[in-house]
């Protein structure tokens, strides 16, 4: 529970446009990327205090009778009380399964990644893509900092190359061929609105009122926040998601602006994302010295 | 003086014969055997009087969980009422202490303090037994006065640091962080060793006294409270926000960014 200090504070300083962290209202948090530079699929993004690690795997298995071309894509999230102790290690809670379905609905059943592109042999081996997201650390955000780490591992992922020969399928190593990397077909980035209203409930209605929004809500800001909104998007302007689970009512017309507002997030998180896997394709290029296996190098 | 850190299993090399050793947080004394061992890890204190009788063993570490200790100083939420005590809060998502009713200055059965959930106070814990409820009071023992302790009002922001700040703070009278930030503004301060901090800078925030109390008589809980608009209300509220923002960094910084830090914070509003 939040003191009465706190909540008074909180809510009369976003009255006033101002946060803790002096960011502004529709200011993100600072982020910090880590990509492995062994491997392909693990990744570490702090979001502010927010951390989360992400592995994704891949493995050949069979695939569900009803979609024999289809490949299996899964998004685990695992939400232990390391992250924080308001999550408990035994049971899931409301919070967490909200949270592993929001980032589901953004990027499974969006299609975000080409399912059909997995398939090996139809209806009887298909690559299996199981990502594992593991926060380390909660500080409110997990929805915006978990699918943004998702999908930055997904495009950095590379499964083996295979072949196949009379029926027998080759996986070969990472070394002995280039590894491929998923055919991502777009990029969605969840974006949550925290609401706070210090009117009451018949002010509201009345409709005399404004809402006080603000992006990226730290843990202390959800905890006071009146209902939230998470909107996904991708860089194409696509709306993927809208998910406002009760809370507040907002206009629609504020709707249509957060919504345009967050392009610009959208486009900068991409953006970020982009530089920072063609940084580390850069990295691995020179360390690799792959110079010398290209075509036309000079042996 | 040497530091040395230790961790349970290690043998504390002390002299414990013909001194008095009195034994702090994170050593044990086993029952049965009378010996002294550390109970968890960190940087071991031994602190030795002039005459060499008596001697103070603890060991000091950061860490997170508050485990409540006799006569600590504390700032809790209130979450709760059982019977005649409130319950409250330490630390969010641990064990609730007990406050009793009876445990105020002046307190009788017709005369009780009025808390509402939320509301913060500043205490000593009375009573720390592992195996039953922990107690704590708003009450100076000795003379049967408030002592400072007591109900920490609204005007003021509280927020969380680390264990070991929170003792820095508390128990090193030359620690350089609050003369730091006195140079820069006028401040009250709260400092619970478990990890609350109550600050206020200026006048905080400022409550309308007149129009909560009219909202009182209308009997609305719904209702928040109205908040005194003037221009220097804002002010105060920037300053205690940067005020807490400044300590809350003041944990993980050396101590020659500190006057960068103090401008950063404040610069920020």
């Amino acid at each position: 529970m939040i003191s009465a200090n706190e909540r008074l504070f909180l809510i009369e300083s976003l009255k006033n446009g101002i946060r803790q962290d002096s960011r502004k209202l529709d200011q993100l948090r600072e982020t910090h990327i880590y990509i492995s530079p062994e491997e392909y699929g693990y990744v570490e993004v702090s979001w502010g205090h927010t951390k989360v690690s992400v592995r994704v795997s891949a493995a050949i298995d069979k695939p569900f009778e009803d979609r024999p071309f289809e490949g299996i894509f899964s998004i685990n999230c695992d939400i232990s009380s390391m992250a924080s102790q308001k999550f408990d290690n035994y049971k899931v809670g409301n919070d967490e399964v909200l949270i592993g379905r929001i980032i589901e609905k953004a990027i499974r059943r969006s299609n975000a990644v080409d399912l059909e592109n997995l398939c090996i042999v139809a209806g009887s081996k298909v690559w299996k893509i199981q990502v594992d997201a593991n926060f380390l650390n909660y500080d409110g955000g997990l929805i915006d900092v978990g699918s943004f780490a998702v999908m930055l591992a997904l495009q950095h992922f590379k499964k083996p190359d295979i072949s196949i020969e009379d029926d027998v399928v080759i996986v070969h190593d990472v070394d002995q061929r280039q590894p491929v990397p998923l055919s991502i077909l777009h990029v969605p980035v969840c974006l949550t609105y925290s609401f706070f209203t210090p009117y009451t409930r018949e002010q509201i209605l009345k409709g005399d009122t404004e809402e006080i929004w603000a992006m990226d809500a730290t843990m202390k800001e959800e905890e006071v926040r009146d209902g939230m909104l998470v909107i996904t998007m991708n860089k194409n302007r696509e709306l993927i998601q809208l998910s406002k689970n009760g809370g507040v009512p907002i206009d629609a017309s504020l709707l249509v602006e957060l919504g345009m507002k967050g392009m610009q997030e959208v486009d900068r998180l991409t953006d970020m994302m982009r530089d920072v896997l063609k940084k580390d394709e850069k990295e691995r290029y020179e360390r690799g010295n792959l110079k010398l296996l290209e075509v036309g190098a000079a042996r | 003086m040497s530091q040395r850190i230790i961790i349970p299993g290690d043998s504390l090399s002390i002299e414990t014969e013909g001194i008095k050793t009195s034994i702090g947080p994170g050593i044990y004394k086993n029952p049965k055997s009378q010996k002294v061992i550390p109970s968890s890890a960190g940087i071991l204190n031994v602190k030795v009087n002039k005459k060499n009788t008596n001697q103070v063993v603890y060991t000091d570490s950061n860490s997170k969980r508050y485990i409540p200790q006799a006569n600590d100083f504390v700032i809790g939420i209130v979450v709760g009422v059982i019977g005649e005590q409130y319950k409250i809060q330490l630390q969010e998502y641990s064990t609730n202490v007990l406050l009793s009713m009876m445990a105020f200055p002046n307190a009788t059965k017709k005369n009780r303090p009025n808390l509402k959930n939320g509301q913060a106070v500043y205490a000593r814990v009375s009573q720390a037994i592992p195996e039953i409820d922990i107690e704590i009071e708003c009450i100076d023992p000795v003379t049967g006065k408030d002592g400072g302790f007591g109900l920490l009002d609204e005007s003021g922001y509280i927020f969380d640091v680390n264990l070991n700040f929170a003792r820095e703070l508390l128990f090193n009278p030359s620690n350089i962080f609050l003369e730091t930030l006195a140079s820069r503004c006028q401040f009250e301060i709260a400092i619970g060793i478990n990890g609350k901090i109550w600050i206020k800078c200026g006048d905080g925030l400022k409550i309308d006294k007149d129009e909560t109390k009219d909202e009182k008589e209308d009997d609305d809980e719904d209702t928040p409270r109205k908040v005194d608009t003037s221009n220097s209300y804002l002010k105060d509220l920037k300053a205690t926000l940067a005020a807490a923002r400044f300590l809350t960094r003041c944990q993980f910084i050396r101590p020659e960014e500190l006057d960068n830090e103090l401008t950063e914070a404040f610069r920020a509003n």
